[in-house]
Order: C-alpha cells, then sequence, then structure tokens
C-alpha cells in the first residue's frame, strides 16, 4: 500500500508536469499554432479570432489560470475540428479505445504464457519473430492475407465482435512477444531451482499449480511490462487504429494533430498521460497483492 | 556465425545509399511482379522496389545509428549530472518520469505536429524520449561503484573526474549499455517507420520503409509486392539488431 501511494504522489506531480507542458509548449513553438490551426487562407481577423478563442493572446500565466478554472469545472473547452465540446469528442473514442486496450492486452497475456513456458528453439525463435513484427507490419498483412478470402473476417468496422479480430492480433502479438521474453528466463531459473520436479509427481492439476505456484512466483517483472502495454494503449493505439479505421483515441489524435485542433491535442495527451501513470499505480498495487514482501 | 549473419546483413543494408535509390517514376511498367529488370518488382508508378526498398533501409539504419549514439551521449550525461548533487538527481529522474509519461510515438507526434517539417523535426521527435533509458541503467551502474575501491585509489592518486570517468567509469558501464544500445537501434528504427507510415516521419518524396507500407496498402490486391517487402526488411532489421546480441556478451535477457 505504502508503495502504491507513493506512486500515485509520483504520478500526481508528472501529470502536473504534463499538464504545463501541454498548456504552456504550443505558445513557445517557432510557428504560432492559431495561424497554422485556422489554415493557409485565412485572413488576419480570422487569426485574431482563433488567438483570443485559444486564449494564445493572453498572458501565459492569466491563460493557465483560466484553463485550470475550466478544467475544475469539467470544461475542457471546443475542439476546433468538430465544433462540439471536446468532453463529448473524447468521450466518443474513449470506449473504442478501453476495449481495443483490454482486448489486445488480454490476447498478448494468453499468447505470452503460450510462448514462455514451453522450452526449445521453435518456441525461442517465434519469440523473436513476435517481437520483430511492429503492427504496421502484421495489420496490412494480416489485411492482406484475409483479403485473399473476401468475406472470411470483416476487416474493418466495429459492430461485430469478429471485426475486432484483426486489430487485436495484430496488437497483440508483438506485445506477447515482449512479454515472453520477460517471462522465459524467469520461469527457466524457476523450474531449474527446483532441482527434480517433485511437484511433477503430486496429484494437483496443471492449472491449479500455475495459478497457485509458477505465476506468482515469476509475475511481478511479467506485470511491470504489462502495465507499461495498458498504460501505452489506453491513451490510443494510434497505428492500429488508423490501419483498421477504429474511432478510437489514436485516430482522434491524429486527426486532430493533422487539423492542429489545439484543445483536443491538449486533452488527449494529457488523458494518454493520466491512463498511462494509472496503470503504472494499478501495477504497484498489484505486486504488493502478488508478492508479501513488497507491502 | 549468427552474429556474423546480423552484422552481414545491417552492412549490406547500410550500403543502400551507395546502390539503392528512390527510383524513376515509369508509368508502363507499374505493379509488375520480379523480373530479370526489376528483382523485387515495381510500385504503384513504376519505381524499382530494390532499389526504394535497399535506400529507405539504409536511411531507417542510419537514423537509428546516429539517434542511438546520440541518445547513449545524452543518457550518460544526464546520469553523470544526477549522481554528482542530490537536486541535480531529482530534477533528472523527474524529468526523465515526465517525459516517460507520455509514450514514444505519441510525444514524437505531438512534436512534429508543432515543429516546421524536416530532418531537424524528425530527429528531435525521435530524440526527445530516448535517452531516458540508458539515463537510468547508467545512474544504477554509477550507483553501484560509487564506493568501489579502485574509485577511490584512483582518486587519492591524484586523478582528475574526466580520467576517472575515461579509464574506470566507462569501460565497466559499456556492456549494459551497449547491449540495450543494439536494441535501441531497432526502436528508433521502429518509431520512424511508425511516423514514416502516418505520413510525418520522412520526407515523402524520399523512400522510406514505412511510407511505402503506407501506400501498397492500397493496392495490395493489384499486387502484394510493393507491401512484402518492406515488411520482410523491417522484421529483419528489427531480428538483426534483436536481443540475441544481449546474450552474446555475457549479459542476462531480464537484466
Amino acid at each position: 500500500m505504502r508503495r502504491a501511494a507513493a506512486a500515485l504522489a509520483r504520478a500526481s506531480a508528472t501529470l502536473l508536469g504534463v499538464w504545463l507542458a501541454v498548456q504552456l509548449l504550443p505558445r513557445w513553438l517557432p510557428e504560432d499554432p492559431a495561424r497554422i490551426a485556422a489554415g493557409e487562407w485565412a485572413t488576419e481577423a480570422d487569426v485574431a479570432a482563433l488567438r483570443h478563442a485559444l486564449a494564445l493572446d493572453q498572458s501565459w500565466a492569466s491563460a493557465l489560470m483560466a484553463s485550470a478554472r475550466g478544467w475544475l469545472h469539467g470544461d475542457l473547452g471546443l475542439s476546433l475540428r468538430y465544433h462540439r465540446s471536446v468532453t463529448s469528442v473524447i468521450g466518443g473514442g474513449f470506449p473504442v479505445s478501453l476495449r481495443l486496450a483490454l482486448l489486445a492486452l488480454l490476447i498478448s497475456a494468453l499468447l505470452a504464457w503460450a510462448l514462455a513456458i514451453p522450452r526449445g528453439r521453435m518456441v525461442r525463435a517465434l519469440e523473436s519473430a513476435a517481437i520483430a513484427s511492429p503492427v504496421y507490419v502484421l495489420g496490412p498483412l494480416l489485411l492482406w492475407a484475409v483479403a485473399q478470402h473476401a468475406g472470411w473476417i470483416p476487416v474493418s468496422g466495429t459492430d461485430t465482435w469478429a471485426a475486432w479480430i484483426l486489430p487485436t492480433l495484430s496488437l497483440a502479438i508483438p506485445l506477447a512477444g515482449h512479454q515472453a521474453r520477460i517471462l522465459r528466463p524467469q520461469l527457466e531459473t524457476l523450474y531449474d531451482a527446483s532441482g527434480p520436479r517433485w511437484w511433477q509427481g503430486l496429484a494437483i492439476p496443471r492449472f491449479r499449480l500455475w495459478l497457485r505456484w509458477t505465476m506468482p512466483a515469476v509475475a511481478g517483472p511479467w506485470l511491470t511490462v504489462l502495465g507499461l502495454q495498458l498504460g501505452a494503449l489506453l491513451g490510443g493505439a494510434v497505428l492500429t487504429e488508423t490501419i483498421f479505421g477504429l474511432p478510437g483515441l489514436g485516430s482522434l489524435l491524429v486527426g486532430a494533430l493533422s487539423t492542429r485542433d489545439l484543445p483536443l491535442v491538449q486533452t488527449t495527451v494529457l488523458l494518454g498521460a493520466a491512463l498511462y501513470v494509472l496503470a503504472q499505480v494499478l501495477v504497484e498495487w498489484g505486486q504488493g497483492l502478488l508478492d508479501p514482501r513488497l507491502r | 556465425m549468427r552474429s556474423g549473419c546480423r552484422a552481414g546483413f545491417l552492412i549490406l543494408l547500410m550500403s543502400g545509399w551507395a546502390f539503392g535509390g528512390d527510383g524513376v517514376v515509369d508509368l508502363a511498367h507499374r505493379m509488375q511482379g520480379p523480373d530479370g529488370a526489376h528483382l523485387f518488382g515495381t510500385d504503384e508508378v513504376g519505381r524499382d522496389l530494390l532499389a526504394r526498398c535497399w535506400l529507405g533501409g539504409a536511411r531507417s539504419l542510419t537514423l537509428g545509428l546516429a539517434l542511438t549514439a546520440l541518445h547513449l551521449a545524452v543518457g550518460v550525461m544526464m546520469a553523470l549530472a544526477a549522481q554528482a548533487a542530490l537536486p541535480a538527481r531529482r530534477v533528472v529522474l523527474g524529468l526523465a518520469d515526465l517525459v516517460a509519461s507520455v509514450p514514444a510515438t505519441l510525444l514524437a507526434l505531438l512534436l512534429l505536429a508543432f515543429l516546421r517539417p524536416g530532418y531537424g523535426a524528425l530527429v528531435t521527435a525521435l530524440a526527445i524520449g530516448g535517452w531516458i533509458a540508458y539515463a537510468r541503467l547508467a545512474l544504477v551502474q554509477l550507483d553501484a561503484l560509487r564506493d568501489d575501491p579502485s574509485l577511490l585509489q584512483a582518486r587519492l592518486n591524484g586523478a582528475g573526474p574526466w580520467r576517472r570517468l575515461r579509464i574506470h567509469l566507462l569501460p565497466r558501464m559499456a556492456p549494459v549499455l551497449l547491449a540495450q544500445a543494439s536494441a535501441g537501434i531497432g526502436a528508433v528504427a521502429l518509431v520512424e517507420g511508425g511516423l514514416s507510415f502516418l505520413g510525418v516521419g520522412l520526407p515523402p518524396d524520399q523512400a522510406s520503409w514505412g511510407q511505402m507500407l503506407a501506400t501498397a496498402r492500397a493496392y495490395f490486391l493489384v499486387s502484394p509486392w510493393p507491401l512484402l517487402w518492406p515488411c520482410l526488411g523491417l522484421f529483419a532489421l528489427l531480428l538483426a539488431t534483436g536481443p540475441d546480441l544481449q546474450r552474446r556478451s555475457g549479459i542476462p535477457e531480464d537484466g
């Protein structure tokens, strides 16, 4: 619990830093964000109006105060691109990203254990191959493979469960490779240390053995990696969502960046960072549950 | 033998600067499969895929090498600064936490949106978060070496800070840092590929794997080759910079 509390305190400080950075950085960049956002054919008056709307014409201190006041009241500003409140835009994208993240993480955890438990060159090669297959390689390749037999699995959309198979797989496979790389050496030392496998003689079902003995013994570093992956995914899997056309936080962010939608960019990045550190706090807490030495 | 294969592949890829090219548009011969004139086939406007893949790979690898060297140098300097004084340590570790709390691709995208496009912006975007892993590793090792008798001896013998660093610290820190760096080359190429895939990485007139992949997605039913070769290239590059090199240097993979 103390570790989790310390992690929470660190996380709050970090988030304050990220908030300051996303609020202040656009002011100090070489190009005027309002001019870029207004577009090539904007008149001076348009740019001035936009500067006013984004509070870029105020001093940084008063803009910061105004923004803080807005945030405390739950008003995150208006998206320039969608002409709706940032809260409602993000509220539409977050469930998609959340579902993708949880599905991918679940599948990757199952795959990781399946890769890490058996020994031999074959699974090692598979593990290396999984790590060397980034999502923007796997995604198009899977799409190509499925396109050979049209109608087999839907290649885009979010309506049916089958539509999630391809995005989930292309995200989960590289993640599973990274997890297996952490798990394998630990499992090997664990099995080697237990000498003759006395536990094989016990009439305990294999799954129960794994749940009560193997998994808690090696879960620490694995959970850390899992937490990092979850945190990175929750803020939007930018590439996966782009490849499969999923309307999550990742594709929102890409759209917001290309149209320089400053309020949406600021909120998405801050939300991504918040979810990232939240995942780490959860991991600290989970490790305390698993390992009594850390309590 | 296997590390020979890896090194051979990386050198071969690097020679793309000499033998590769961005290709010449030849609409009469577009979307062709591999044949005698074009060993890898041609893309959607008839450019030679072999030349484009080769040069694109060389660009990725060069960026990977240059940025990893930069990350390594900045990381070690940050760790040295952090070890020098407690306030500096707080600042460095706090900064590392801050930057690390935004995922690498997200951070790079954010910077690229608001910087003037070009190599300068790309290098900044890739460099901003990369030093953290090296700084944390180096700091752990510097802390472990802090009370080492040989360093005390060197200090008593009147060795200056530069000499202590060069003779006593860097050689001992090198194995762990270099093992991290070998994977770091692939990691930089991975993020660069993703950014180029999204169209904000390398300039669009210059061949790069990410951008080739993004374009080929629209045509893979006509000809799969423009999609397959960059995929294969990235796969091979990530395998070649992958973790087996670590085992050779005697560092456990989970270390």
